[in-house]
Parts: C-alpha cells; sequence; structure tokens
C-alpha cells in the first residue's frame, strides 16, 4: 500500500513537472467590440460629462438601450434636442435646491447613479401612462421627454413632480420611513386608484389619486407635490378641504417632515422654499408667454375687490364706477384676451343696478413688445361692430380715465408684486401691467 | 508490479493532459467574430456613398419609404415619405451596430423612423401604446445583391435597405408615392376607369392608405380588390399581387399623366394601361338614393366630418377652418317639409345653414332644392357656407355610392368631380 501511494507520488511529481505547460493568452475578452456602449461623443455627451457624470457621478444614457426599460413595452428614444434643456431643468430645479439644503455632499452621496431617458411615454394596460420609474436606488427611468419644453412651466412642473417622487422612492430605499405613516389613511389603498377622481381621493386624505395605490406611494406622492405645489400652493389645496382630510394630510405632512429631518437632517420647509424659488427662476418671461397657444390667454381681475391695488389705476377705476354709475350701470371688472399675432381685446363687464343683466364691452387693440418685452398697447381702428362693441362705444366716455391709462402709457409686462411663490407659468398667477416710468402704478389680474 | 506502473502511467496521462492542438472553437474567439461581423455590417452600411434605399415594412402593416445614409462616425441621416416634409428635409440621429441577440442595428436616438414606433397617437397617429406597431432595432437577415434584409427586433418589421444608384435616386425615392399620388389626383373624377385584362374597372384612390381599389363586375355582380403600393422612380409596385379576372397585376410600370387630357398611363404586365375620367359608375343601386335618406343608421342623421372634395382636394371649401366646427350633419326628415344640412359648431346646430328638400329622380341619384336657411352665417365664413350650400344644390343631384356598412358618399351627378363622405 505504501508503495501505491509512493509511485503515484512519484507519477504526480512527474505529471506535474511534464504537464506545467504555459498559458500564453490572457482572458481579457474585449467586451467592448460586441456591446459598443462606448460611441463617438458628441456636444451632448461632452455636456452631460461636465453637469452629471464628474460632479455626481451619474450617467445620463439617451441613446436608446432596449433593456434599460421596459422590454414589453413600445417606446422610443428621446430627441437629441430634448436631452440638454431637460437635464439642465432637472439640475436647477432638483439637484440645486438639495444641494443647498443638504449640504454640497448630499446629492453626490444619495442621487441615483443614472438616469435613463425615454423619449414617449409608457402605455400601461389599464389606460394609464408612466412618466418614471426609481430601481433599487441606482437609477430613475423619465418617459416623455420629447413633450418637454422650457417654456411649458405645466409641463416641466410634472417632469419635477416625477423626480421628485421617485427620488423620495430612492431615499426610502436608502432609509425607511416610519411605518406608522402607512396607518394614517390605511383603509383606504386601492389598486383602481385611477378610476375614482383626484376629488375623492382628496376628500378620504390622499393628495393625488396615485398617492391611493399604496403607502409607498403614497409618501413619494406626499414629498413631490409638497415639493412640486410650494408652500402656498400646497396650503391653499389642503386648507380648502374638509376638516377630516385636512387633518390626515396635515399628519402625513408631519411624517414627511419627521423623515427627511431625521434621516438626513434636511429642513424640508426649506428644501420646499427653494424648489419653488427654482421653479419660478424657470418660468418664462410673462410677456413671452401671453398669447393663443402660449401660456396664458387671458388676464382678469375686480380692482374695487382685489387686493394690492396701486393707488392710481384703483383711482381711475373708481370715477369709471362713478361715472358708469350715471349712466345707470355698474361696473364690475375688466378683462383681456390675448389673441394671435399681438391681438388683445379689453372687455369691462358691467350690469344694471339690480345685477340681473350683465353687459360686456370689448375693444380691440395691439400690443407690441419691445427688445426689453416693454408693451404699448394701440387701439385698432375701426372696431368691429356688434353688440359687446357697440357697448363699448356707450361706455367709452365713463371708462375714459382707464381706457387713457391704457394707451397713453408703456407697460412692463410681468407678474404682479403679490404672486404666490411657485405660480409663476401656472394657470391663476397674479400677473400685472406695470406703467413703465413708475413701477408702483400698475393694473393687477389673474392669469389663465 | 504491473498494475502500479500501469497506474502511475494512468496518473501521468490523466495529469498531464494539456493538449494545445485541440480548440474547442476553432477560428477566431466568438468576441472576434462578432467584431468582425458587426464591422463588416457597418463598412457594408458606411461604404455606399450613394446611400440607401429604405423600405419599412411594420409588422402593423403598409410600407414606408426612406433614403438613408450612414456615416462612419455612428450617424445617420434619413429622409422620409411620412410626411411632406420629412421627405425633402433630412434628419440627423444615433445609430449603433451593436450585438443584441445577434448583429443588431440600432437608430438609438429619434428620427423620422421612431414616429411609426411612437406609441403617443397625438405625435403621428397610430394605436395608444403601440402606434403602427413598427420597429427600430433590426437583426441582419441577409444579404442578397445590393439588397439587406433585416428583421426588427420586438415586433419583426421588416427592413429593406437597397442601394441608391445616385444622389438623384436617393432624393426622389421617400417623394416617389406622394408623387405618383398627386398624377392620380389629376384625374379628377369620383369615378375612374381603367380597362385591365380586357375587364372594364372603376379604380379608386385612397391617397391616405396608399391604396388602389379595382371593382369590376363579375356577372352582374361588383367585386372589388384592394391593393396597397409604393413606388419606386416611376414604378407602382404592389405589396401583394392584385388579381382581376385572370390578370396578375405585381407593379405598373412607366406611370405618367396627360395633364392636359387628363389621363394616367403606364404599362401593366406589358400592355399599355391607362385612367380616365367618368362621370358615371360603372354598376349603379338604383335604390341607395332611398336607403339613404329613409334610413340613417342612429334612425335621424348622418356626419360628415369634412365638406366636399373637389377634384380631389379635400375639404376644398374649408368646412374645417370654421373656428370650433365639429362636423356636418345631414338630418333627412328633420320636419315634415324639410331636411337640414347642419353646420355643428360648440356641439350644436350653427344658426345658419340650408334646409333642402329632397327628390328622387328616376335615375336613382338624389336631388335638393333650397326650401330656405336657417339664418345667415357671419361675414367671416359666409363665403364656406354658401359654397357647401351652393354644391348642395347641384342641379344634376348625386349619385349616392355605398362604402360600408353604414356610409355613404355622395356624389355629384353633374361632373363627378365633387363629394361628400357620410357616417353615422
Amino acid at each position: 500500500m505504501k508503495k501505491i501511494f509512493k509511485i503515484s507520488l512519484l507519477a504526480l511529481v512527474v505529471s506535474v513537472a511534464v504537464s506545467s505547460c504555459k498559458k500564453d493568452k490572457t482572458l481579457n475578452a474585449n467586451l467592448d467590440a460586441i456591446d459598443r456602449n462606448n460611441t463617438v461623443k458628441s456636444d451632448i455627451d461632452n455636456w452631460l460629462t461636465t453637469n452629471y457624470l464628474n460632479p455626481y457621478n451619474i450617467e445620463v444614457k439617451y441613446r436608446f438601450d432596449p433593456f434599460e426599460a421596459d422590454l414589453d413595452k413600445d417606446i422610443t428614444p428621446p430627441k437629441e434636442s430634448q436631452v440638454i434643456p431637460a437635464m439642465e431643468t432637472v439640475r436647477d430645479i432638483w439637484i440645486k435646491p438639495y444641494e443647498k439644503v443638504g449640504g454640497p455632499n448630499f446629492m453626490k452621496i444619495y442621487t441615483p447613479k443614472q438616469f435613463y431617458l425615454v423619449g414617449s411615454p409608457s402605455y400601461n394596460g389599464d389606460g394609464t401612462i408612466t412618466l418614471g420609474t426609481a430601481e433599487g436606488g441606482k437609477k430613475i427611468v423619465l418617459y416623455v421627454i420629447n413633450n418637454f419644453s422650457k417654456s411649458n412651466t405645466a409641463a416641466t412642473s410634472e417632469m419635477i413632480h416625477v423626480i421628485e417622487h421617485e427620488f423620495t422612492h430612492i431615499l426610502n430605499q436608502k432609509v425607511a420611513y416610519d411605518v406608522n405613516f402607512d396607518l394614517v389613511t390605511k383603509a383606504d389603498y386601492t389598486a383602481n386608484w385611477n378610476i375614482p377622481s383626484q376629488a375623492t381621493a382628496r376628500t378620504l386624505g390622499f393628495i393625488t389619486q396615485y398617492s391611493r395605490s399604496n403607502p409607498l406611494e403614497d409618501f413619494a406622492e406626499m414629498t413631490s407635490i409638497m415639493l412640486q405645489y410650494g408652500k402656498a400652493k400646497y396650503d391653499a389645496t389642503v386648507n380648502a378641504l374638509t376638516a377630516d382630510s385636512q387633518t390626515k394630510l396635515r399628519k402625513k405632512e408631519a411624517f414627511v417632515v419627521d423623515y427627511f429631518k431625521k434621516a438626513f437632517n434636511i429642513d424640508f420647509y426649506a428644501l420646499q422654499a427653494e424648489v419653488t424659488a427654482a421653479t419660478d427662476r424657470n418660468a418664462p418671461p410673462l410677456y413671452t408667454a401671453l398669447g393663443t397657444g402660449k401660456t396664458y390667454t387671458t388676464l382678469s381681475g375686480n380692482p374695487s375687490t382685489d387686493p394690492n391695488q396701486s393707488a392710481e389705476f384703483s383711482g381711475l377705476w373708481a370715477a369709471a364706477k362713478t361715472a358708469l354709475n350715471a349712466q345707470g350701470f355698474v361696473l364690475t371688472t375688466y378683462g383681456m384676451t390675448f389673441g394671435a399675432n399681438n391681438f388683445v381685446t379689453i372687455r369691462y363687464t358691467f350690469t344694471n343696478p339690480a345685477g340681473t343683466t350683465t353687459y360686456f364691452g370689448d375693444a380691440d387693440y395691439n400690443i407690441t413688445y419691445d427688445a426689453s418685452g416693454i408693451a404699448t398697447l394701440t387701439l385698432i381702428n375701426p372696431q368691429p361692430t356688434s353688440t359687446t362693441y357697440g357697448n363699448w362705444t356707450f361706455v367709452r366716455a365713463s371708462m375714459a380715465g382707464v381706457n387713457n391709462y391704457l394707451v397713453n402709457n408703456k407697460f412692463k409686462v410681468d407678474y404682479a408684486p403679490n404672486f404666490l411663490p411657485g405660480t409663476k407659468g401656472l394657470p391663476g398667477a397674479l400677473g400685472a401691467f406695470y406703467k413703465s416710468t413708475d413701477p408702483t402704478s400698475f393694473i393687477i389680474g389673474t392669469l389663465n | 508490479m504491473k498494475k502500479y506502473i500501469l497506474y502511475a502511467m494512468l496518473s501521468v496521462a490523466l495529469f498531464n493532459s494539456c493538449k494545445k492542438g485541440i480548440d474547442p472553437a476553432p477560428g477566431d474567439r466568438p468576441e472576434e467574430r462578432t467584431e468582425a461581423a458587426l464591422n463588416s455590417y457597418k463598412d457594408a452600411l458606411t461604404g455606399n456613398t450613394n446611400g440607401w434605399k429604405a423600405l419599412l415594412f411594420p409588422s402593423g402593416g403598409g410600407v414606408y419609404l426612406f433614403s438613408m445614409k450612414f456615416g462612419t462616425n455612428d450617424r445617420v441621416n434619413m429622409i422620409s415619405d411620412f410626411t411632406t416634409a420629412a421627405a425633402s428635409t433630412s434628419a440627423e440621429s444615433g445609430y449603433r451596430l451593436r450585438l443584441q441577440q445577434s448583429p443588431t442595428l440600432l437608430f438609438d436616438t429619434y428620427s423620422y423612423i421612431h414616429l411609426l414606433a411612437d406609441p403617443d397617437p397625438s405625435v403621428a397617429g397610430g394605436q395608444g401604446g403601440q402606434g403602427y406597431k413598427s420597429d427600430f432595432e433590426f437583426y441582419f437577415d441577409k444579404t442578397s445583391g445590393d439588397t439587406i434584409k433585416l428583421i426588427g427586433n420586438r415586433l419583426g418589421s421588416k427592413l429593406f435597405l437597397v442601394k441608391a444608384k445616385t444622389a438623384a435616386e436617393y432624393d426622389a425615392f421617400p417623394k416617389g408615392t406622394n408623387d405618383v399620388l398627386g398624377k392620380l389626383n389629376q384625374v379628377r373624377t369620383y369615378f375612374k376607369r381603367a380597362t385591365i385584362g380586357g375587364i372594364d374597372c372603376e379604380v379608386k384612390v385612397n391617397s391616405a392608405n396608399k391604396e388602389l381599389t379595382f371593382s369590376y363586375l363579375n356577372g352582374n355582380t361588383l367585386t372589388s380588390v384592394t391593393g396597397a403600393f409604393y413606388v419606386d422612380g416611376t414604378t407602382m409596385i404592389f405589396l401583394n399581387p392584385v388579381t382581376i379576372g385572370t390578370a396578375v397585376i405585381t407593379e405598373i410600370k412607366g406611370v405618367t399623366i396627360d395633364a392636359a387630357n387628363r389621363i394616367f398611363s403606364g404599362t401593366i404586365n406589358g400592355t399599355a394601361f391607362s385612367l380616365r375620367e367618368s362621370i358615371t359608375p360603372l354598376k349603379y343601386d338604383l335604390t341607395a338614393a332611398a336607403t339613404f335618406y329613409n334610413s340613417p343608421p342612429n334612425g335621424a342623421y348622418w356626419t360628415s366630418p369634412a365638406g366636399f372634395t373637389l377634384d380631389g382636394v379635400a375639404d376644398a371649401y374649408g368646412v374645417k377652418t370654421i373656428p370650433s366646427f365639429g362636423f356636418l350633419l345631414f338630418y333627412p326628415k328633420y320636419n315634415a317639409s324639410y331636411s337640414r344640412l347642419g353646420f355643428i359648431v360648440n356641439n350644436a346646430y350653427a344658426a345658419y345653414g340650408p334646409a333642402p328638400v329632397a327628390s328622387f329622380p328616376v335615375n336613382g341619384t338624389i336631388k335638393f332644392t333650397n326650401f330656405g336657411s336657417f339664418g345667415t352665417a357671419p361675414a367671416a365664413i359666409l363665403p364656406i357656407v354658401t359654397n357647401t350650400t351652393n354644391k348642395w344644390y347641384d342641379t344634376g343631384g348625386f349619385y349616392v355610392i355605398k362604402t360600408g356598412v353604414t356610409s355613404y358618399d355622395l356624389v355629384s351627378a353633374t361632373d363627378a368631380r365633387a363629394w361628400t363622405s357620410w357616417g353615422p
């Protein structure tokens, strides 16, 4: 037995000696040849490297790769022209505010490491569309990049909503939120969240329809809506609800605020204010946003009752009101309707003394802007002859002060001095025509 | 002892079996071969300086024409017949050759080819979530002669790349189909006649779907065959052969238009073919007018999304330009004494439009006479309403042509150059 062992040992030694043949080739197959993710660098790639990869170690992938998103969905890559504008907005409204409130390193640690951009929406079987997804704290997929437009604040705001929502998921994937959050409205989560209306959802204590899908989404929706709306709009939204819904939403809000403080030492309200300020900075100058097919088509108000009137204009309005009273009518509101090709119709609304019949007095103007956006109104001559234009002729003498104010001044068109933060570029914002020579004299109204 | 030696030898053999001679995968390594394949495809794509004529057959049906030029810098330029603008404005985007399941040509940023795959119907039409069921990632199927055939990775659409011989051919390719449709439109009448293989045919052109429908009498019944086509140069090529009687048509060669005489001609299977204007239908259903008048599908009225097509120009009077216009509505039995041709604006009757009275001449047409009107239209749109009304009172009346289960076309019997389409 020993011998066998010895012989075997000998054989082993011999065989090792003989068989130690050399392997020259190293096992470094060059897989770049197959995958070819390294394409020729374009200006877009360089911009993304400078603005995302270098400072935050975030890869922004916009070239189509079927394996980055749902393989079973029909989706398209984004238009190249959309990539930089979209990612500029993402940087300004999403990254910068967190950086400011959470410290310069916060985003370097917590951002997902990859953005994947998709041009189209992703359609789901139930008729809803997906606007964004987040995966494992690592990646955010943003859809509908092709519909993005910087000057369309509503769309920008929706995109920020999506990012803040997905980023909340990612933060939740790093630090879990207090499970007691799930109990606030636990009976009303439903898989068919998209069928009952948003009003129903809010009555039940949910900020959006999607909040109802499950507590995780609810938490993300609470965070993202508070950031998207800004404090003023969020408070107004909540305060308009029933006491019960208010209590529930305020409770959820407290969980969110508490989560950000405890998990990341972030003052949520300060963050909210930063996001709001960034959104407002991103909004287009107001004078470029008026007219058919643009953000706003009307500016209207009631100078007698709306707050924050300028002394000069409210004086003129009061005088017009008195004069019209003498004609036997009650002046109520004014409205400007912005059309195409610098066309604007200014309408005075007035009623009979009983307030039972309403009359409209219309006049058409041309509105032109100089290079710095200063507007000049010119009455168009001749005016149309239909009833409302006839009414304008009827009140013209009484309205003389207001009419002259309009045509004898030049105006800087901008948001009103008392505009609510976070509303710039969105319906319902307050706008004003400031006298170019005297910024304390203006016409103020609601934009829609 | 012998055994031990045997064992020793066995173990030597066992441990020593490091052979260099046998390669389990002879030739280059897989990644080398893949690289070689990808490189050869790329060389082929970029090698043709005049670019490629590309035919895309989405899995959803139809054919779309492109011309594409692939650069060595991973950029592709293309023009497309998807819109008139796209046929002349070149768009640049990215492309890549990459190994997915097999060597794949990937159009990786948005261009014309993605319009067909866009799932958002507001972008370019198609179905929500699907678009036209088209691909933009294709694997190489085979190469034959000057053609590379590719198949969509996801949906199986087909993409044929054919070498463009000249720069002119590259530019003209996506314009060909619209060009021929424009020529067909110069044959102005609703009824167009041709003789194919000795059989009289009525030919209908569907510009939107790029289809020709041939109707002919088979005994006493009217038989219709429809063929979608595309155009390469001056040849119309049918996607599937169209059979009329015994004649099988795969293509119409050398198509031209005689603009003065309004005759569209070419050759089919070596025989001259001409398409001419005709003001009467090949076969006419004498009961159609009465059915149209008496039996709207909802029991009350017919609707038309646009007004009259005139000499092939859709909505020639521009009813769709009336602000907030919805549709035209024909209510045959609006009341006991007259009908109503209503302009539906803001979801209600606009306060104008004619009150016609219908009559049914023995030739089976329907004819409208003026009973009055529902008011005068505002000056800005008055010409639209007046033109539409006057045409409605065409003294020759209208042929009523059934085009579907619940759809009819009214075709001016005077010259067959004006018609409207009605549905539920």
